[in-house]
């Protein structure tokens, strides 16, 4: 910033008309934030319970809470702000400026949190209820607060992921705002095996499960893949609501393997090495997230 | 073939004539397109409704203007045996509740996948009638809308089309009473500008407040007459469902009286877990089940006998000479609580 620009703003600071601050006015702000504070959970509780009561809506629902967030809150410093000065447009532009630039070396990580949860909220990589893998990280956004976005991963882990990292790191969300979600189920059988009744079983237990949901815009898709030990089964198909996503791919496996049985269709009978399966699952499973994405 | 599982009826034209209150429109638009089928234009129709909606009258109304064989099916088929009836049939084939050719459940397409082929290879006209959610579901599932280019949706009923369809049941020296009226004096409510000094400070803020407008309790305004109140509380009751109507209309009416408040609303806690949604669609969608059909669809992991017990506890599922049905009374709720749930579509 040149010189006189700096000198300039300090003038405008140093005459800032301040109230006089007293416990009357000290009082008065604990009161704003409180109110805030117990605004902001009040709406999240009733925005939660209305999106869990309209399941096809949840998405929509859910997005309104960190906007509303950031309303209230900014809407409360606004009232700080005047209850300790009474600028008028330049003294307030000078002040932001100064606060900005104050914030912006003391506090630039939470500063770029904040940018994080702003472009979050509008530009929507992801939304609340969405199934992302962020980073290392896969699981259902709980929460997008100011500062960071709040997961559950399948194990329920709760993991907090800095808003900022939205900048630098690749997301990628499974639904992207819809409550039904793609999810691929593979089943591996003997290379001798009759791949036709294997992947008609398989369609059938797709579509026949009580998780599955179909439509033109929500296709299913059988598709198979032949390796030097197995042949695998693949079937794509969305899930009603991505909450459900590993008990229908359970309940179809399950399915389809009793059939299987039943016809002598046989799983592969190729063994990967005891130290290899973890690794094998790990990645295939990855690998699958990324085929679906 | 079991005689339980399907009858069959040749129809040899027109016998009487009755005029079908609500559906014309329908019943010319399923007429103009077997007439097309008779001089050369094939399209095979689908007559899709909600349960109690009544497409059986409907089909019954074609059987008596063309020469048909009607197969009706009462419940699950399991057999292909149907289809050799098919062979011997005449051209006009009318095939009423056709979802009971599909099971959900692995294997459970047999008989559709049959009766598809047989369909995709004749030169003879299918008129069929399905359930909304088991057509949905099968064209979505089997492409089934590609076999019937004809689809015929019974759309719910308004009020007047439903006045007709009772009053010639009825008579018309139905006896009106509208006794809601005291009842249903509404409080209105608006909003009111509480000024409030804020603590600390010498601002005052208007805060909104919601205000109670008793004089809408004492100034009533001119109602519309009775038979109009009980014909539009019937028709939203209902859903438009004439099948419901004429239910909660025999289950209402104190002949021939029938007051208003006698028609009411019932609401019903569907708050389910999955297993008993999916039974509930199941049952939707087939209309009426039998608890072995729905024991194979529901496989081992669901407890059919004890989700029955719930839904039959909670009056969305009532059980009649041995099927389990979608109480009428709670079909509305049922249908808005699997869609949102995307248990049907």
């Amino acid at each position: 910033m040149p010189d006189g620009v700096l000198t300039n703003t300090t003038e405008q600071l140093t005459t800032l008309p301040f109230h006089e601050i007293g416990v009357e006015t000290i009082l008065y702000i604990v009161i704003i934030i409180v109110i805030a504070y117990i605004l902001v959970r009040i709406i999240s509780f009733v925005l939660r319970f209305v999106s869990e009561k309209i399941p096809g809506y949840r998405h929509p629902i859910t997005m309104l809470i960190p906007l509303l967030k950031i309303v209230i809150y900014f809407t409360a410093l606004y009232y700080v702000l005047f209850a300790l000065i009474e600028p008028d447009i330049t003294q307030l532009i000078a002040f932001f400026g100064l606060f900005g630039a104050a914030l912006g070396l003391g506090l630039k990580d939470l500063l770029a949190d904040i940018v994080g949860g702003i472009v979050i909220i509008f530009e929507k990589p992801y939304q609340i209820g969405d199934k992302i893998t962020f980073g290392d990280y896969y699981g259902e956004v709980k929460d997008i607060g100011i500062r960071a976005t709040t997961l559950v991963t399948p194990g329920d882990s709760l993991v907090t992921v800095p808003n900022y990292l939205v900048f630098s790191k690749a997301v990628s969300s499974g639904n992207a705002g819809n409550v039904a979600m793609m999810v691929i189920i593979d089943l591996f059988v003997d290379p001798e095996a009759d791949a036709g009744a294997a992947m008609n079983i398989l369609k059938e237990a797709v579509v026949t499960s009580k998780y599955v949901y179909i439509s033109e815009k929500f296709p299913y898709t059988l598709l198979l893949d032949d390796f030097p030990y197995y042949k695998r089964i693949r079937a794509k198909a969305y899930v009603n609501d991505l909450r459900n996503e590993f008990e229908f791919m359970s309940e179809v496996t399950r399915r389809a393997w009793i059939e299987y049985r039943k016809l002598g269709i046989r799983p592969t009978s190729y063994r990967f090495p005891e130290a290899d399966r973890d690794n094998f699952k790990r990645s295939f499973t990855k690998q699958a997230r990324q085929d679906r994405d | 073939m079991p005689e339980e599982e399907t009858t069959v009826e040749s129809g040899e034209g027109r016998e009487e004539e009755e005029v079908l209150f609500g559906y014309e429109n329908e019943l010319k638009e399923a007429q103009s397109a077997v007439n097309d089928y008779l001089w050369g234009k094939h399209k095979n129709i689908a007559i899709v409704s909600d349960p109690f909606a009544g497409r059986s009258t409907l089909v019954e109304y074609l059987a008596r203007d063309y020469l048909t064989t009607t197969i009706s099916f009462n419940s699950v088929m399991t057999e292909k045996a149907f289809i050799s009836t098919l062979h011997d049939a005449n051209n006009i084939i009318i095939m009423d509740n056709c979802h009971f050719l599909a099971m959900r459940k692995i294997g459970g397409f047999a008989q559709l996948d049959e009766f598809l082929k047989f369909l995709s290879k004749s030169d003879k006209l299918f008129i069929t009638t399905w359930n909304t959610y088991s057509w949905s579901y099968l064209s979505a599932v089997k492409n089934l809308d590609e076999f019937f280019p004809k689809v015929i949706r019974l759309q719910p009923m308004n009020a007047e089309s439903l006045k007709k369809m009772i009053i010639s049941h009825y008579g018309d020296n139905i006896k009106y009473i509208d006794d809601a009226a005291s009842k249903e004096k509404k409080l209105s409510i608006s909003w009111k500008c509480v000024h409030i000094t804020i603590p600390f400070s010498s601002t005052t803020r208007c805060i909104p407040w919601p205000y109670l407008n008793l004089s809408s309790i004492f100034h009533k305004k001119k109602r519309e007459n009775a038979d109009k109140l009980v014909f539009d509380r019937l028709t939203r009751v209902s859903g438009g469902n004439p099948g419901i109507a004429r239910k909660i209309w025999d289950a209402s009416i104190d002949y021939p009286k029938i007051e208003l408040s006698s028609i009411k609303e019932s609401t019903f806690n569907t708050d389910l877990s999955i297993n008993e949604a999916f039974l509930l669609g199941i049952i939707l969608t087939m209309e009426k089940i039998q608890l072995g059909d729905l024991a194979e669809i529901a496989g081992p992991e669901i407890d059919v006998e004890e989700s029955l017990y719930i839904l039959m506890n909670r009056e969305l599922v009532a059980k009649e000479e041995g099927y389990y049905i979608i109480n009428y009374r709670a079909l509305k709720s049922v249908k808005s609580y699997l869609e949102l749930n995307r248990m049907v579509w």
